[in-house]
C-alpha cells in the first residue's frame, strides 16, 4: 500500500465518538469500555469518592457524550481530552449545585488512579505537549494549577490550603493555563501533529 | 469582581472576560457570572472556539497531571496501572451496559448537550430517543457548553424501573394509555380525572394549538387531599406551563417535584422528563414546563415527589398529581 493510500485509509478511519455520532450500533459500548475508567476516576474525584453519586454522574456523562459525539472534532482535540472536557463540565456543574467539596483523599496523588487506564489518558500528542509545558511553570503556578484542575479544589479552597491571597491564586492559575495554552498552540496540537 | 464594578475599557473588559473564562474552566460560574460572561463574550466578539479553549486547556492539564502520576517518579512507564483493575462497581457496569444497549438502537442528535436547563435537574440522566434530524449546529461544533440546544430523549434504564417489566408485558397487549397508566400504577386514580378543555386559564402566548388538562390530586400527603392544577401545553411550541395550588411547600434540599409527560409517539415505558420544580409558597404557583425532548403527543401528565435534582427513572412511590390529555 502506498503512503498516500495509507494516509487516505487512516483519514477514513473514524474515532469511536465519530462512529457513535454516525450511528454505529456497537460504538457506544466501545466508548464506554474505553473511557469508563477515566470518567470513573474523574467522577470519584469530584463526588464523594464512590457510591451512588459517582455512579449517577458517570452515567450522566456517558449520556452527555452520546449526545455530544457529533461535536467531537479530532482536528481540534484528542478524544480523551474531549471526553475529559465533557466530563469536567458536568462534574463542575454538579459540584457547584451540590456545593460539595471534592473528597479529601483527592489530595493523595494516587487517588483513584488505580482505575485509570493509561491508554485512556495518554492518547493524543497534546497530553505530552502539556506535560512538557507544565515543566516550564513556576512552583506556584504548577501547584495552584494542580490543586485546581487535578485535585478539584476551588480557588478559595486553594487560597486557604496554601495560605495564599485569593487574588494570587487566581493569577497563578490563569497564568499557568495561559502558558500551557500558548505552548499547545505553538506546538500546533492536533491529531495531524501527533508524533 | 461583579458586574457592578466591572472594568469598562476594551482592554480591561477583555481581561475580565479572560478571567471569567478561566473561572468557568476551573471551578464553574455562578448564574450572575455566567450572565456576565455571556454579555462580555458578545461585546468582545468572542468566538465559540475561543470560548472553549480554556476548558480544553484545563482538560488537557488534568489529563497531563494524571499522566504524570501514572508514569510514576521515573516517568518511564505508563503500563503499571493499565492492568490494575479497579473495583469498578458492578452495578455501574450493568447500568452502562443497559445504556449501551439502548444507545445501540438509537442515534445521537446534532451533538447537543444538556444545557443550563438541565443544570437544574440535578442528578438526572436525561432520556434520549432516535431522531432523524441532521447535525446542523456547525457554529457550536465540539462545544460542550450551555449554548447547546436541548437534547433529544434518552431511553432510561428499564431494569431499574420497578414494575417496568410488567408494564412492558402489558403494553404489548394494551393501549398506550393503559400501559402508561399501569406503568405508573395510577390508572384507578386518574380514570376520569383528566379532562381536556379548550378554554384553559393558562395564557400561553401564540399557542393556538395548546391543550389544557386538569390535574387531579392523589392521596399523597403532599397533595393535601385537595391540590388542583392545570397543565397547558402547546405541541407546536413545545412548551407549556403548569398552574398548581394546594401542593405542599417543599424544601429543595430535601425533596422536589418532578413532572413526567407520557408521549404517545414514544415508548410508553419511558415518560419524558418534564423537569424538576419547587412549590415555594401557598396559593397558585405557575411553573413553566421545560421538556428537554420533543413531545409528540402528550397523553398523560404526572407529578411525582423525588429526591433533590430529580431522578432518571421514577420509582413512582409518590405521585401527587396526574392528568390525562386523551
Amino acid at each position: 500500500m502506498s503512503e498516500v493510500e495509507q494516509r487516505e485509509e487512516g483519514q477514513a478511519e473514524l474515532t469511536v465518538l465519530q462512529r457513535v455520532a454516525a450511528g454505529d450500533a456497537n460504538a457506544f459500548q466501545e466508548c464506554i469500555d474505553r473511557y469508563k475508567g477515566l470518567i470513573w476516576w474523574l467522577a470519584r474525584k469530584w463526588t464523594s469518592g464512590a457510591g451512588e453519586d459517582a455512579e449517577d454522574v458517570v452515567q450522566e456523562i456517558f449520556v452527555d457524550l452520546w449526545k455530544s459525539a457529533a461535536k467531537f472534532d479530532p482536528s481540534r482535540a484528542s478524544e480523551s481530552t474531549f471526553v475529559s472536557m465533557i466530563s469536567r463540565r458536568r462534574l463542575i456543574d454538579r459540584h457547584r449545585r451540590t456545593s460539595r467539596r471534592p473528597v479529601e483523599e483527592a489530595i493523595d496523588p494516587l487517588f483513584g488512579l488505580t482505575g485509570l487506564k493509561a491508554e485512556s489518558v495518554e492518547a493524543g500528542a497534546e497530553i505530552a505537549f502539556a506535560r512538557r509545558a507544565m515543566r516550564g511553570l513556576s512552583k506556584e503556578e504548577r501547584e495552584t494549577l494542580e490543586l485546581s484542575v487535578h485535585v478539584g479544589m476551588s480557588h478559595s479552597e486553594i487560597a486557604d490550603y496554601l495560605e495564599m491571597p485569593l487574588g494570587s491564586v487566581k493569577t497563578y492559575i490563569r497564568r499557568a493555563l495561559a502558558k500551557v495554552r500558548g505552548q499547545l498552540e505553538a506546538d500546533g496540537v492536533s491529531q495531524e501533529s501527533a508524533p | 469582581m461583579t458586574a457592578r464594578n466591572a472594568p469598562q475599557g476594551p482592554a480591561a473588559r477583555r481581561d475580565w472576560l479572560e478571567a471569567l473564562l478561566v473561572e468557568e474552566a476551573t471551578q464553574g460560574l455562578c448564574a450572575d457570572q455566567a450572565d456576565e460572561l455571556d454579555r462580555l463574550a458578545r461585546e468582545c466578539g468572542l468566538s465559540e472556539d475561543e470560548r472553549q479553549v480554556w476548558q480544553h486547556t484545563a482538560a488537557v492539564c488534568e489529563l497531563a497531571f494524571a499522566s504524570e502520576r501514572l508514569a510514576g517518579p521515573t516517568g518511564s512507564s505508563t503500563t503499571a496501572a493499565t492492568d490494575d483493575v479497579v473495583a469498578f462497581p458492578s452495578s455501574l457496569d450493568l447500568r452502562l451496559q443497559q445504556l449501551a444497549a439502548s444507545a445501540a438502537q438509537q442515534r445521537p442528535v446534532d451533538g447537543s448537550r444538556p444545557d443550563d436547563g438541565d443544570a437544574g435537574s440535578g442528578g438526572r440522566v436525561l432520556d434520549f430517543a432516535p431522531s432523524t434530524r441532521p447535525s446542523t449546529d456547525a457554529a457550536t461544533a465540539a462545544e460542550p457548553s450551555r449554548f447547546s440546544k436541548p437534547a433529544e430523549p434518552f431511553v432510561g434504564d428499564p431494569a431499574s424501573s420497578p414494575g417496568s417489566a410488567l408494564a412492558w408485558t402489558i403494553a404489548a397487549a394494551a393501549s398506550l394509555m393503559c400501559a402508561a397508566a399501569i406503568w405508573w400504577g395510577i390508572e384507578a386514580r386518574t380514570a376520569g380525572a383528566g379532562t381536556t378543555s379548550t378554554d384553559g386559564t393558562v395564557d400561553l402566548a401564540s399557542a393556538g394549538d395548546a391543550i389544557t388538562v386538569e390535574l387531579a390530586a392523589t392521596q399523597d400527603p403532599a397533595a393535601g387531599g385537595g391540590a388542583t392544577g392545570t397543565v397547558r401545553w402547546s405541541p407546536g411550541l413545545q412548551t407549556g406551563v403548569m398552574r398548581i395550588s394546594g401542593l405542599a411547600i417543599n424544601d429543595p434540599e430535601v425533596w422536589q417535584y418532578q413532572l413526567w409527560i407520557f408521549d404517545a409517539t414514544r415508548d410508553e415505558r419511558y415518560p419524558v422528563d418534564g423537569g424538576v420544580f419547587d412549590i415555594p409558597r401557598s396559593g397558585i404557583v405557575e411553573i413553566p414546563i421545560e421538556a428537554k425532548i420533543e413531545v409528540g403527543k402528550p397523553i398523560l401528565f404526572a407529578i411525582t415527589v423525588e429526591r433533590p435534582g430529580g431522578v432518571v427513572v421514577s420509582d413512582r412511590e409518590r405521585i401527587v398529581l396526574a392528568a390525562q390529555s386523551v
